[in-house]
């Protein structure tokens, strides 16, 4: 009974961050002095209408649909920070599939989630994959942007990978990040036609 | 000793709680809608109006060809079958599958003489084959040369237009009857694939995507249309379908050829 209490109540007071890394120390503070700033305009969602065949094959790319904005500021001087985006197929049938909120026909394929492609970016091409589009392949499979590599790299240093403390108003360069989104759904996968949804969550962690 | 364990347990998890909240962690979601709407677009180049005008004895004996007379191009996001149906006023309302008759040429009384031309006298000849097929052992698509003026009796039905049996253009043709490119929906493999004549560049004639349309119009002498047939090689010239000595009474006469894209599902 005793241990039961107490499993709950480390349920209880554990905050749940489905999405994102686990976080295990505190060298940086947390929300609010710490966060990801985005308007609220760029959380609205984000549509891809395939009305015609050029678009089809053309496919419809959005740039600078969301735009980042990150501030860390430090406990220690150890705090060094990671940025990470995660997919979430809202219950999807197959882990690899799109969630579908309607279908037009029933002939083809479901999209899969490798359809949608994101590219990040920034002026001092700090992420580790900077400008080149990738692909998720699974539900909740995480793509680093800012990693942990070991080193901090110090805002200011205009080089790949920096995750020391500081803010996207002294920093601007380093601390902000520009997404590009690009569908190309090619009549020769063979989609079902219908409207799909998928979520793309950004974390801002504690390396 | 319970007592302790209890204790430090209940002490750790207050510690952890209490510094999971102080640690940095942050997220922000945007939600992604695709909405992809089924394309299926025909391009057809053709005139409005296709006139075979017998004029002279050759041309009934010989027929006259129209070559080229329409160029077929689709594009398309889902799997498709393209089919061609002829239809008229009079095969819409039941009366029969024969063409309309606009003017009669003379008093039209002549014995024999017969206004109810078969709408299966029109010949086409496609070029580029049906790759997708049905299973049926009659004539695929019209894909096969069209026969010499002496040929009857051999591969009878090869290229007489598809009629449908239902007195509508929008029934799909059953398995058994021609199709441009694909066959039966109930055929598992007979479908083409998504794609495009934009993006498959094919020698020219083996593209899935473009065809290019050929019709003939053969009256023969006298003329009873000696060449209509069904796909099942079923001859139906005036003669066949009526008595020796009938013909076909001069006029003006018309018909509808509608090519149809349907999505295979």
């Amino acid at each position: 009974m005793r241990l039961l209490i107490v499993i709950l109540f480390l349920i209880v007071t554990k905050p749940v961050f489905s999405q994102c890394p686990l976080v295990v120390t505190a060298e940086c503070a947390g929300v609010p002095m710490s966060g990801i700033i985005v308007s609220a305009s760029q959380l609205e969602n984000i549509d891809f209408t395939f009305d015609s065949f050029s678009k089809i094959i053309g496919g419809i790319g959005m740039s600078g649909k969301t735009q980042l904005r990150v501030k860390v500021q430090a406990n220690t001087a150890l705090c060094k920070w990671g940025l990470y985006m995660t997919i979430d197929n809202i219950g999807a049938v197959g882990a690899t599939d799109w969630s579908s909120n309607v279908i037009y026909g029933t002939s083809g394929n479901p999209p899969g989630l490798d359809l949608l492609k994101v590219e990040v970016y920034n002026g001092c091409n700090t992420p580790i994959n900077n400008r080149v589009y990738q692909a998720f392949v699974t539900n909740a499979q995480m793509i680093p942007i800012i990693e942990d590599l070991g080193a901090i790299n110090v805002a200011g240093s205009c080089v790949t990978n920096v995750n020391g403390p500081g803010n996207y108003i002294t920093n601007y360069n380093e601390f902000s990040f520009t997404v590009d989104y690009r569908i190309i759904p090619s009549p020769s996968l063979n989609i079902t036609p219908g409207q799909y949804s998928v979520k793309v969550h950004f974390c801002l962690v504690e390396n | 000793m319970k007592k302790i364990i209890f204790i430090a347990l209940v002490a750790a998890g207050s510690i952890l709680a209490s510094n999971s909240y102080a640690q940095l962690i942050d997220e922000k979601n945007v939600t992604i809608t695709m909405d992809l709407q089924p394309i299926l677009q025909l391009n057809m180049t053709t005139p409005d109006q296709i006139d075979f005008v017998f004029d002279e004895i050759p041309e009934y004996i010989g027929g006259i060809t129209k070559y080229a007379g329409t160029v077929l191009k689709v594009s398309s996001s889902v799997s498709w079958d393209l089919y061609a149906a002829a239809s008229s006023n009079a095969h819409l309302g039941g009366v029969g599958d024969i063409w309309d008759q606009q003017v009669i040429y003379g008093a039209g009384t002549s014995a024999g003489a017969r206004s109810d031309l078969p709408l299966n006298l029109l010949e086409m000849h496609q070029f580029g084959p049906n790759n997708f097929p049905g299973t049926a052992t009659n004539f695929a698509d019209y894909s096969g040369a069209f026969r010499p003026v002496s040929g009857l009796g051999t591969n009878d039905g090869q290229n007489n237009v598809y009629v449908s049996a239902a007195g509508t253009p929008y029934v799909s043709p059953p398995d058994g009857e021609k199709y441009i490119n694909g066959g039966e929906a109930a055929i598992a493999t007979a479908l083409v694939p998504g794609g495009s004549y934009l993006t498959t560049l094919f020698p020219v004639g083996t593209s899935d995507y473009y065809f290019v349309i050929d019709y003939r119009v053969l009256p023969g002498l006298p003329a009873i249309f000696p060449l209509a047939s069904d796909n099942t090689g079923a001859v139906n010239d005036l003669v066949t379908s009526g008595a020796v000595g009938d013909y076909a009474q001069p006029g003006v006469y018309t018909m509808d050829v509608k090519y149809v894209l349907i999505e295979n599902q």
